[in-house]
């Protein structure tokens, strides 16, 4: 549990506007420090990988590992590298073109890899990078084939500089580089759109569950990441004044991948870091090529085994217990100090939306012959239902007999392989990030949270992702309603089971739904915690005036609160209606016999 | 038309030496659902291995086999119980951790025992039937690989112990809790599968020879397999192997050559948009 | 409807404003302070030594084949720093061989080239990768650094560079001679080759067949090496269908020891000869199943390759000890090279580049004696820098020599093959043309240069 030294920290160094600051300063003077120009060319490699590591971090950030990176500089690189050479374009008509270029392919990659995750994805990604570069090598006439391009033009004509001096190169691509930086900033926090590609990199389901549409999020986040890779390419080839196919080896990609994991793609600055690190180390060491990948193994061992988050929270760490800061098992002290302001001291109190009703009186939601298999095992079966608006339905079975599947059905999680779902009376397929904007939440068994985020956070974006109307009074009242103001400023990973489930469902409210889908609310919680949150869900459905779907093993819970009962099993609804009548019937008893 | 014949004769052979490559990983992916990106590397080693015994202290053809199968079993082994078994559900760890051991192993490699290649003599003819070219090296390897598939699948789908791996692998939770020693099975089968890599290696020495860089070729070529095939099925290595043998060996035939490579990274990228279960494959892993 | 704080579109913009600003100001003032009072160079090293570096890969490719050559620059410079070093203007000068590897990519060429400029070196030889050389060009003007180049191709090394030093043969040159032997000689008709796909390849493919062509024979199967590939059974069965009756691989080290172990097995018989061109040397046989492959082989060499006397044997031992690899074909004019740069700067007694590179030509004349290539003199181009006159002897692979004690090549039986011009006449066009002028005839057919040399 936590103890109360989360709450107040006698003095806290604002140690990451410090860091910052001094990152940035150094950067700006590193150049006039250094005088010869192998330490001038090795900064600005620097500034080139940065680039790179950035716009990579935006794709690591939406959960994905990329090892094309370097291919997308290359992609830029030869684009500005023919159009200059071969067409007599200025370079800064032909970067932008580079720059879309790689976008283009990058959200062509995006396609083709949507459903692929983790290891496949980056195989995926890891063969385009090799297809890339056989297509580069083989179109000789226009990329110089294996050889490559040389003799590229320095980026001229901007402000009368020539950047031939290697000086006036850094500065050039540290501000592309502020630029770069900006993007992936409003593609970390500041944007809803950042936000959401965060949560989507952290819990895939509960984040497309709130309304984060997950393909669109991840194509831009591809976008923005190859062009950003372009353009940090097209300074490169014009830096060393070639390109060549082995500058864009798919281990080159690799090492991109290390920069950002080294620097952590947690932070804003963290790739910045990982890039600097990971150029200056090998130089400084004047390691060969063979050095410098054993080097870069023994890295990516030390990030697996000793920190999993990069080398900046270690650095962050260290430098807070120099400070004096506590901290919680070595991790950093909360993120927050103060609630956000939307959720700040109302002038009168907070009352909750009202739930929208169904417009022309037909139920909200419905299954018209709904069956539902995987392969050859048929899960649901020929399920004529409709939900009874404006209270509480509850949907029993024993194990196994198909509720969850019921849900993920519901919200469109699995599609239905028969029959056809309805929305107020009219068909929809459903997909999760669109039900939640029509006006449906739902809950999960094991009670799923943002992790890294608080829970006040956590409510806000909820009420964000989802699209919705919803005023400030609702989220100031739900925090109220489900006792969380004491828990408000803790993260995820501190809450307790109990403030999981109550933040989980809090979330789900956020978007004012006309349902509520809650999937056993009440599992794992002990005889208190049960009755109270039994009451907090009658209550809630009678303030709000919703309707609630809510699957529970917790029988005497379920007759109390219920007022239409459906009862499945083996995939077939085998009674339904008020609870007194379905617990009479015959064949649910026979189902239960032998269960609770 | 003879052209055409020697073609699909290659490409079989090239197929059949691709499954041998590639079975380890098979195991290692698709029955453990271990993504080891160190693959190639213990390959690589595994065949030093082998090259070293035979060079160094002057071993028979058969014994070196033996060698590198029991240096990369350990090897496996190794990375499976101080690696994988502590990064177990978390992919990225593992990819991390198997792609930070190929970093270094091959590095290692080049920077001990250079970057040239290295022979085990073998004596092989090359056998003419019909106006065919068989070279006795690769018949040899296609042979001993369609042994090793049998073998494997035997051993998985028709032993106690493969039914034990099966098991475990399927829910390590469960299989504890019934009383598998886990640990100890994880181990064997990273090493068996590790060690049917050296082996592979070893084998392949007298079409390919020996170098560090074999080590990206092998990972590629088996990762490629092993997605065509499908995941988890073990059949799936041979016919994704011979598919692949035969896109190859026909690309390269009849294609200009710098373009030839782009066909089967073609056909692997389809495969993972289209149909990421491969041919044969089982488990809905990829989505 | 936010709840949240955000990040609007105007406080980007702003922010991204600033931020170039600020960047521009900073960088105005370095760019202003950084007025360069660059004092009259003395080329050189901090130590008050003459910088001559290596670039060669350590890693990533044709390692094998690099060792003997950057010993090779070692001996000569040790050599000299023996013999009291270079004398200046009344001053000794030692000479330091500082070793950066290449990677045989060009961002390792370049950045090996970087660290050697900025420890104020100013002569390099070496290079074997096409990519970094190339990617050095135009910048070793800059930094007023003589390269010593021996890789051809004609994009890479007859392009624009006062400051190149060409040391070998060029394969315009040679590549007649190889198609003549093969056609008149061995009576081969039917070639079949496998190249590597650059500027490098390119040049020894079309140096051949045009000659090869004229003559009456056949080019009937062109394929090239995919970098990472290594199985070749598919090109190699096209090459038997097409009754190939010699195979031209054009490439070294290990792709073309893989290359001729696939050929042999996959239906190309030891009936049908190997003719090579690229890095092959007794280093890489070092093992029954590759010499038995090899042997041979027909390739051409410089002279010294043929030979043996007293330095061979002092050498070679010197190189067995220092690397467990016997003496190859880099190894002599990489020696004899350095030894002419070295020469020429007591010829000019000076230190510039310029000066020196101008006074090779002399040197070359005055002390060929002195060297084991025996090299006819050098051609001084108006603005491609000089190339030397090198002769070659087209020899065969000898797989049952004994490395310690014997050349690995042996010199062929017609005395038209050996000793024959490694160089392009002065009067060839494409001493002054851009590489990319295609109406210059790149290639030129044996009869054509024998014309030209008059």
């Amino acid at each position: 549990m936590i103890s109360d030294g989360t709450r107040d920290f006698p003095r806290i160094v604002n140690l990451d506007r410090l860091g910052i600051a001094a990152l940035a300063i150094g950067l700006a003077v590193a150049p006039l420090v250094l005088s010869n120009t192998y330490q001038l060319n090795v900064l600005v490699l620097m500034v080139i990988n940065a680039i790179l590591a950035t716009g990579l971090a935006i794709v690591v950030r939406a959960g994905r590992l990329s090892l094309a990176q370097a291919t997308f500089g290359g992609i830029g690189g030869y684009t500005t590298g023919v159009m200059t050479t071969k067409f007599s374009i200025a370079f800064w008509l032909a970067l932008p073109a580079g720059a879309l270029l790689a976008a283009a392919i990058g959200v062509l990659l995006g396609l083709t890899s949507l459903r692929l995750r983790g290891f496949y994805f980056a195989i995926a990604t890891f063969t385009f990078s090799q297809l890339a570069i056989v297509v580069l090598r083989a179109w000789t006439p226009v990329t110089g084939g294996m050889s490559g391009m040389f003799g590229l033009p320095h980026p001229t004509g901007f402000l009368g500089f020539d950047f031939s001096d290697p000086r006036q190169y850094y500065y050039l691509v540290l501000a592309v580089l502020l630029v770069a930086e900006l993007v992936y900033y409003a593609c970390s926090v500041s944007t809803a759109f950042g936000r959401g590609l965060t949560v989507l990199g952290e819990d895939e389901v509960l984040a497309t569950t709130l309304g984060v549409p997950a393909t669109r999020y991840r194509l831009l986040a591809f976008a923005l990441s190859s062009g950003i890779g372009g353009i940090g390419g097209s300074f490169n080839a014009h830096f060393i004044q070639g390109v060549s196919p082995a500058d864009i080896a798919p281990i080159v990609s690799v090492f991109v991948v290390i920069m950002v994991l080294a620097g952590g793609a947690k932070t804003v600055v963290g790739p910045i870091l990982g890039a600097i690190i990971l150029t200056a180390v090998p130089e400084l060491l004047r390691a060969s090529a063979q050095w410098s990948m054993v080097f870069y193994g023994i890295f990516l061992l030390l990030y697996v085994y000793l920190f999993r988050d990069g080398l900046l929270p270690v650095l962050k760490s260290a430098c807070h217990r120099v400070a004096g800061n506590r901290t919680i098992n070595g991790s950093s002290p909360k993120t927050a100090t103060v609630l956000p302001a939307s959720l700040g001291a109302a002038k009168a109190a907070p009352r909750p939306d009202k739930a929208p009703k169904s417009p022309n009186g037909e139920s909200i939601i419905s299954f018209d012959r709904v069956g539902c298999s995987f392969g050859a095992l048929q899960v649901l079966r020929d399920i004529d239902w409709s939900v009874k608006s404006g209270c509480i339905n509850g949907l029993i079975g024993p194990n196994g007999a198909g509720k969850t599947t019921f849900f993920n059905v519901l919200n469109g999680v699995t599609p239905a392989s028969e029959g056809t779902v309805l929305w107020q009376g009219t068909r929809v397929v459903p997909v999760p990030n669109e039900m939640v904007r029509r006006g449906m939440s739902r809950t999960f068994q094991h009670a799923r949270v943002f992790e890294n985020h608080t829970v006040a956070a956590s409510i806000l974006m909820a009420a964000e992702f989802s699209k919705r109307e919803v005023s400030n009074s609702h989220l100031k009242w739900l925090i109220a309603f489900f006792n969380l103001q004491d828990a408000a400023l803790l993260p995820g990973r501190a809450l307790t089971h109990y403030e999981r489930r109550l933040t989980s469902i809090a979330m789900a409210m956020a978007s004012n739904p006309a349902v509520l889908l809650l999937d056993e609310p009440l599992a794992g919680l002990d005889d208190t915690e049960t009755r109270q949150l039994s009451r907090m869900i009658a209550t809630l459905q009678q303030e709000t005036g919703n309707t609630i779907l809510m699957i529970e093993h917790k029988l005497s819970e379920v007759m109390e609160l219920c007022e239409a009962l459906t009862v499945l099993d083996h995939g077939q609804i085998i009674a339904s209606g008020a609870p007194r009548d379905v617990a009479k019937n015959p064949a649910v008893i026979e189902a239960y016999l032998g269960n609770e | 038309m003879q052209l055409f014949l020697q073609q699909s004769v290659n490409g079989l052979l090239l197929g059949g030496m691709f499954a041998l490559i590639s079975i380890g990983l098979s195991l290692m992916f698709g029955i453990m659902k271990v993504a080891n990106f160190a693959y190639g590397a213990l390959y690589m080693l595994g065949g030093y291995a082998a090259f070293w015994a035979s060079n160094l202290l002057g071993v028979p053809n058969w014994v070196a086999i033996l060698v590198a199968f029991a240096a990369a079993f350990m090897m496996g082994a190794l990375m499976e119980g101080l690696g994988f078994a502590k990064f177990r559900g978390n992919e990225e760890a593992t990819l991390i951790f198997g792609l930070g051991v190929a970093l270094i192993a091959r590095g290692g490699a080049v920077l001990a025992w250079g970057s040239q290649s290295r022979f085990i003599p073998f004596s092989f003819n090359t056998y003419r039937i019909g106006g065919l070219v068989l070279p006795a090296a690769r018949i040899w390897a296609c042979v001993a690989s369609l042994a090793i598939v049998a073998g494997v699948y035997f051993v998985v789908n028709r032993t106690a112990w493969g039914r034990i791996i099966r098991a475990v692998s399927d829910n390590a939770e469960r299989a504890r809790l019934v009383g598998f020693n886990t640990r100890l099975h994880y181990l064997l089968t990273a090493g068996l599968a590790t060690g049917l890599a050296g082996t592979a290696s070893v084998l392949l020495i007298p079409v390919f020879s020996l170098s560090p860089a074999v080590d990206d070729s092998a990972l590629y070529t088996a990762m490629a397999v092993v997605i065509l095939g499908g995941l988890g099925s073990i059949p799936g290595c041979i016919v994704g192997g011979l598919v692949l043998g035969i896109v190859t060996a026909f690309a390269f035939g009849y294609l200009p050559s710098p373009i030839a490579p782009a066909i089967p990274l073609l056909l692997l990228i389809l495969t993972l948009a289209f149909k990421p279960d491969g041919l044969f494959g089982s488990a809905e892993r990829a989505v | 409807m936010s709840h949240f704080e955000d990040l609007s579109r105007r406080r980007f913009l702003t922010s991204g404003a600033q931020a170039i600003a600020g960047v521009s100001v900073i960088g105005g003032l370095g760019g202003w302070a950084f007025e360069a009072q660059a004092a009259p160079p003395d080329f050189l090293m901090a130590s008050g030594k003459i910088g001559f570096g290596t670039i060669l890969p350590l890693s990533g490719g044709f390692t094998v084949v690099s060792q003997p050559w950057i010993h090779a620059i070692k001996y000569a410079i040790d050599e000299q720093n023996a013999s009291g070093g270079i004398k200046i203007k009344g001053k000794a000068y030692q000479v330091e061989n500082p070793v950066g590897d290449e990677q045989y990519s060009a961002q390792g060429g370049l950045t090996a080239f970087h660290r050697l400029a900025a420890d104020k070196v100013h002569y390099s030889g070496g290079y074997v990768s096409v990519e970094a050389p190339a990617a050095v060009q135009g910048i070793n003007e800059q930094e007023d650094h003589l390269i010593v180049l021996g890789i051809t191709g004609k994009d890479l090394c007859l392009t624009r560079n006062k400051l190149r030093f060409y040391e070998y043969a060029l394969a315009q040159a040679t590549g007649p001679y190889m198609a003549d032997y093969a056609y008149s000689v061995l009576g081969k008709r039917r070639v079949g080759s496998i190249e590597l796909a650059n500027t490098w390849g390119e040049d020894f493919y079309f140096s051949f067949a045009n000659t090869f062509e004229k003559l009456g024979g056949k080019m009937v199967a062109r394929s090239y090496l995919q970098p990472n590939q290594s199985d070749f059974s598919s090109q190699i069965s096209d090459m038997v269908a097409k009754n190939v009756d010699a195979l031209y691989i054009i490439m070294g080290d290990g792709p073309a020891s893989a290359v001729a172990l696939q050929a042999r097995s996959g239906g190309l018989g030891t009936d049908i000869p190997i003719l090579a061109q690229g890095a092959w040397g007794p280093e890489m046989y070092l093992d029954a199943q590759g010499k038995a492959t090899m042997d041979g082989a027909i390739y051409p060499g410089v002279v010294a390759y043929t030979q043996w006397s007293d330095k061979h044997q002092k050498l070679n031992d010197k190189l067995y000890k220092d690397t467990k690899l016997y003496l190859n074909n880099w190894f002599w004019h990489g020696y004899d090279s350095t030894k002419i740069v070295l020469w020429a700067m007591e010829q000019a007694q000076s230190l510039d580049p310029k000066e020196v590179i101008a006074a090779i030509p002399t040197v070359v004349e005055k002390r060929s004696g002195e060297l084991m290539i025996k090299p006819s003199g050098a051609i001084a181009t108006k603005d491609k820098g000089v190339y030397l006159k090198i002769p070659m002897t087209i020899g065969r692979f000898n797989a049952k020599a004994d490395f310690a004690k014997e050349p690995a090549l042996v010199a062929v039986r017609e005395a038209k093959y050996q000793g024959f011009p490694g160089w392009m006449p002065e009067s060839w066009p494409g001493y002054t043309a851009n590489p990319s002028d295609k109406a210059i005839d790149w290639y030129p057919t044996m009869d054509a240069l024998t014309a030209m040399r008059g």
